[in-house]
């Protein structure tokens, strides 16, 4: 499987599930963004009451949330290219598993270390939370915490690998892995917490944040599906090894 | 040496597959008015253009928003 085919399976994998978790962010998600926006508005008025006017909006409501759908797109399709170069480096040469069940192990740690470890420490937050003078640092450190989620996980898939081809048994391959992974939790725990003040009920937080885990969930196992799915197909016609 | 590595298909695809992502990445989650000053001076960064159409998908992604 050359690596131009293996991209354009992502790139493909990646879009419809971005897509998938577009339209669920819409149907799911959006009532609960929009008392987010709702409640913001309300604080902000209370704030500037006779002061400055409100923040004027650059998009409408309905453009935004269109707007969610394209950016969960292209979000998808960009993990997507990525996942696809990504298993070409891990899996292209390794023809004795099949593809759906490697695209789904592939997914599931992408999921773990691009999305879950970072999440653990810098919570997804609804509209309304959020200081715009921390942003950039804020950022900095989400993107650090990304860094680390995936070195983690990628050192814990390698050193599985390493200890398999030793010939090691399975508890001590996984317990390694375990230890990688909390090692990795832990240096993004020492990141600077985020420090803004949550202003919105405890009870839509909660809500928006199992909204966004249920969204990634959307958008990487959709990704593993579709993208092992795919490489099922591109089996089929030619026999495993008869395969380019 | 970069110049001759990129002539095989494969690093080539890869490299301009990785700045794509990067680039559309970094266009959906974390723009702040950067991409779009170039063309549009000082309003792509008061209006903020990229962060308010993408606004909804940046918060329940995961992304720090404002």
């Amino acid at each position: 499987m050359t690596v131009p085919a293996l991209l354009r399976r992502g790139l493909l994998a990646g879009l419809l599930a971005g897509l998938f978790a577009g339209l669920f962010g819409l149907a799911a998600a959006e009532p609960t963004i929009g008392a987010a926006i709702r409640l913001e508005g309300e604080h902000a008025h209370a704030h500037t009451a006779g002061g400055e006017p409100a923040e004027q909006e650059v998009f409408s409501r309905g453009v935004q949330q269109f707007g969610l759908v394209v950016a969960t797109t292209v979000t998808g399709g960009s993990l997507g290219l990525l996942f696809g170069l990504v298993y070409a480096g891990v899996y292209a040469r390794d023809r004795r598993k099949r593809p759906w069940r490697q695209a789904l192990a592939l997914a599931a740690a992408g999921f773990v270390g691009v999305f879950l470890l970072p999440f653990l420490k810098y919570p997804a937050n609804p509209p309304g939370v959020g200081d715009p003078a921390t942003v950039n640092q804020r950022t900095a450190a989400w993107l650090m915490a990304i860094v680390l989620g995936v070195l983690g996980v990628g050192l814990a898939w390698w050193a599985r690998r390493r200890l398999a081809e030793q010939g090691r048994p399975e508890p001590v391959q996984h317990l390694a892995m375990a230890a990688i992974v909390v090692a990795a939790l832990a240096g993004i725990w020492l990141l600077p917490a985020n420090t803004d003040p949550i202003e919105v009920p405890a009870h839509l937080l909660w809500q928006f944040r199992l909204l966004s885990v249920a969204t990634q969930l959307v958008l990487w196992g959709g990704l593993g599906a579709v993208f092992g799915l795919l490489g099922e197909r591109a089996l089929r016609p030619a026999p495993a090894d008869g395969a380019a | 040496m970069s110049a001759h590595v990129l002539k095989n298909p494969a690093v080539l695809a890869g490299t301009l597959a990785v700045l794509a992502a990067l680039f559309a990445l970094f266009a959906t989650l974390l723009d702040q008015g950067q991409l779009l000053t170039p063309v549009l001076g000082k309003a792509a960064q008061t209006a903020n253009y990229l962060h308010e159409f993408t606004h909804d998908g940046r918060h329940l992604l995961g992304a720090p928003c404002h």
